[in-house]
């Protein structure tokens, strides 16, 4: 007989964001080209102790990035390395130009899955965004069990 | 119009290099000597100029 029939639901929301995890950094002027896991990565979620619903990542540009891939992994150590962090998905972000009469851009990944306790999100960008202060905001929409 | 990003690079280590860009796109990353770098190449870099001057080899 199958363990759980039944759905679940998350008890409580958990949203966090690179920056939050990362000293406030707005991350993209640093590129890592490795598909493997291994390199800088940038945390931008951890499952609850009874794993997470992770129901999308949000990216937002914070002044005017250029354009580049976003790669974002799954791992099941705070310890990246290619044998316990994995490719789970690329988003293209295009570049884009500040505005302060009119919105800019928003770009989603939807991932709607149940992350195992403790497992990890991390980012990486295939190029640079530009100096500083210039690339993303992410931040992970999800909900602990 | 074509501008040259400066890089730092940390993997490999203590090197430097240029990302190219037209119209905010990188259209090609190079080493310092002009040796460009192939998309399947493992690097890490952090862009620390975005209005460097043209190298030589360009």
């Amino acid at each position: 007989m199958a363990a759980n029939t039944a759905p679940i639901y998350s008890i409580a929301g958990d949203v966090n964001s690179v920056a939050a995890l990362n000293s406030g950094l707005v991350v993209g002027p640093t590129a890592n080209t490795a598909q493997d896991g291994s390199g800088t990565l940038y945390k931008a979620f951890t499952a609850g102790a009874n794993g997470s619903f992770v129901q999308k990542m949000r990216f937002r540009s914070v002044v005017s990035p250029a354009a580049t891939v976003c790669r974002v992994f799954i791992s099941s150590s705070s310890t990246t390395s290619a044998t316990v962090t994995w490719l789970y998905d690329e988003i293209t972000l295009p570049a884009l130009s500040v505005s302060q009469t009119a919105a800019s851009s928003v770009f989603e990944l939807p991932m709607n899955f149940a992350l195992p306790a403790n497992y990890l999100l991390y980012v990486t960008f295939g190029t640079s965004t530009g100096s500083t202060g210039t690339g993303y905001s992410i931040v992970t929409i999800a909900g602990d069990y | 119009m074509i501008t040259w990003w400066a890089l730092v690079f940390t993997i490999p280590a203590d090197k430097t290099g240029y990302q190219k860009m037209q119209n905010g796109m990188c259209i090609g990353v190079y080493y310092e000597d002009g040796t460009v770098i192939s998309p399947d190449e493992k690097v890490e870099y952090t862009c620390v100029n975005t209005g460097a001057p043209a190298p030589s080899w360009a």
